[in-house]
């Protein structure tokens, strides 16, 4: 039986420069993970300059300004996540089906690379899926580290203690 | 009722039962298509086919949320011919668009009606 998974998301960013898409996707993740703080925002500039608030998840567009504009663009909006050190997972949601773009912006680190569609939000929910579990396994390690170093702390403390006393002795 | 443009078994399963989430995106869809479409006869006026495509493109995600498969078709033609340049078969769509975009909207007002009854 496959393990449940408790971890939730506490910020997730949606950057889209359509209105209609961003209110659908943001009360879609919103209603599904209703503990969670969900940021929209209409440019990659944003996206980025709020990066402090430390995002688990971006669903990020791809063609946020118009060709030809100077505004950042999906990749380029994941390449300066990147610069920034975000740990962001980031899922590239996009009406653009093209390998190329999907090839540079998976090489780039993000997650994964949905075409917008009518099972766009199903494949979106499996990759948040995948995603907690991923959040999940890393805390479970992290965890354990410290769990470790605990143990170490304690039973140095034992024998120092041990040897104190047995030299008092 | 059975409507000649949305498909609301689809749009059902889409919001998985949530009406409230259902009524929130056709609201939006008929606030905000109609900007869309004066952008779409705009840009055709001023042969700006560049933009035209950009706000095709931009339009056709939308539509998804209210299942109007048959105007998708038209508009996400629209959007590959504009960057193709055949303005004449463009010139055709976008009336096609027009004419399909203004029964949607017909229908989503009715399905709305029965969302929320006045």
């Amino acid at each position: 039986m496959p393990k449940k998974n408790k971890t939730n998301f506490k910020t997730i960013f949606v950057v889209d420069d359509e209105e209609v898409f961003l209110e659908a996707v943001k009360t879609h993740l919103s209603t599904k993970y209703n503990k969670a703080n969900v940021h929209c925002y209409h440019s990659g500039e944003d996206c980025v300059a709020n990066a402090k608030h430390k995002p688990e998840l971006i669903v990020l567009d791809y063609h946020l300004a118009p060709e030809g504009s100077s505004a950042m663009n999906g990749l380029q909006t994941l390449q300066a996540l990147n610069a920034n050190k975000s740990t962001a997972h980031v899922v590239i949601l996009t009406g653009d089906d093209s390998v190329q773009v999907a090839n540079d912006t998976k090489n780039h680190g993000a997650f994964d690379y949905i075409v917008k569609g009518e099972t766009a939000f199903a494949k979106l929910d499996i990759n948040c899926n995948h995603i907690l579990r991923q959040i999940a396994d890393t805390k479970e390690i992290e965890d354990f580290k410290k769990f470790k170093i605990g143990f170490l702390i304690i039973i140095v403390l034992f024998i120092v203690t041990l040897y104190y006393f047995t030299s008092v002795i | 009722m059975a409507y000649n443009h949305i498909d609301i078994d689809f749009m059902d399963t889409f919001y998985d039962g949530n009406d409230e989430f259902k009524g929130k995106m056709i609201s939006l869809f008929i606030e905000k298509s109609p900007d869309y479409m004066n952008d779409i006869i705009r840009y055709l006026e001023q042969k700006s086919l560049e933009d035209l495509a950009g706000v095709a493109h931009k339009f056709k995600a939308s539509i998804d949320f209210v299942g109007a498969r048959k105007f998708k078709e038209v508009v996400t033609e629209i959007e590959r011919n504009a960057k193709g340049g055949d303005l004449e078969l463009i010139t055709d769509l976008v009336g096609s668009a027009d004419a399909i975009w203004q029964e949607v909207i017909s229908e989503l007002k009715t399905e709305l009606l029965k969302l929320r009854p006045e």
